[in-house]
């Protein structure tokens, strides 16, 4: 009964570090080579792609026409990005450009000849098995397959995460010293006082019964 | 009135006044009690062991004009920062 709590808690935070890995922005750097959109069946794994209401094109067999991006990464594996409008809800990046980014990907595409190399930062996971892709969010030209750009973005938005964590104790740590505090030990002292009546009584009923049995 | 785009607009402004009239509540009630706390110390080290009424009433006479102070008046940012933030994303993500 003891790892229940510790189990849960781990759970807690697995689910919150799942939830950041998946909604922040990651960079990679990686080699475009083709861009096309296609007819894609959308079932059970609708969570992982856009709402509808972002003016994306949905027909009767619930399939939807989504641009895709295809890249390789510098170790030869390859890496496919959808490159879909956001909600105005979530998550936040309020992308609207789709198809600029779909241009300039277009522009920037190249061989393993002739390399040209591009940072991809997007959010989401690629996981094959469901048929989620991440989301393309910008595309930047950079030197080579080692160049590494630092994920400003991401580092900015677990700096706020973090202040208002802090905030929120701080805030959470007043309200107990101040409020709930002084209330607790109002709380208290009417049950000491109770029990000291209670104790009364009793002295007052134990010493009327010795005195009939003397 | 189908609006698809319009509605869902309206709606991140919706969540984002909400949020940020919690957000404004629970600060300046918070700050508000930090400068009690602060009031009571201040009294405390004037008047050692002297009584409790006195002290409420000296901390509830300085506490009038609190709103109307620099710090107090900060909170504020609090209802301007989420659209500052959209639009600052909005730009970021889409004109860069």
């Amino acid at each position: 009964m003891r790892y229940a709590g510790l189990v849960l808690k781990g759970l807690f935070v697995l689910l919150v570090f799942l939830f950041l890995d998946y909604t922040l922005p990651s960079r990679e750097t990686v080699r475009i080579t083709n861009t096309y959109n296609r007819l894609t069946d959308l079932g059970a794994n609708r969570m992982f792609y856009a709402d509808t209401g972002t003016g994306a094109v949905e027909n009767a067999a619930g399939q939807r026409d989504i641009r895709f991006i295809d890249t390789v990464k510098p170790n030869g594996r390859p890496r496919v990005y959808r490159n879909e409008d956001t909600g105005w809800i979530w998550p936040p990046y309020f992308k609207y450009d789709s198809s600029n980014l779909q241009a300039v990907a277009t522009d920037l595409q190249s061989t393993a000849g002739d390399p040209r190399w591009v940072s991809v930062t997007s959010y989401g996971w690629r996981v094959a098995w469901m048929t989620i892709y991440p989301n393309a969010v910008a595309i930047t030209p950079v030197a080579g397959p080692d160049s590494d750009p630092l994920n400003w973005a991401a580092l900015l938005i677990l700096a706020l995460l973090g202040l208002l964590l802090l905030l929120f104790w701080r805030m959470w740590a007043q309200f107990r010293q101040r409020t709930l505090g002084p209330a607790w030990d109002r709380v208290d002292a009417r049950a000491d006082a109770a029990r000291e009546r209670m104790a009364e009584r009793r002295r007052g009923l134990r010493g009327w019964l010795d005195r009939r049995r003397r | 009135m189908r609006a698809p785009r319009l509605m869902a607009m309206l709606r991140l402004a919706a969540i984002l006044l909400v949020i940020q009239g919690v957000s404004y509540l629970s600060l300046t009630i918070y700050l508000r009690s930090l400068e009690r706390e602060r009031l009571e110390g201040v009294w405390e080290r004037d008047n050692p062991g002297g009584a409790r009424a006195a002290r409420a009433a000296f901390v509830g006479r300085r506490m009038q004009g609190f709103h109307r102070t620099l710090r107090a008046r900060l909170v504020a940012l609090v209802l301007v920062l989420p659209f500052v933030a959209v639009m600052l994303i909005v730009y970021l993500v889409n004109h860069n």
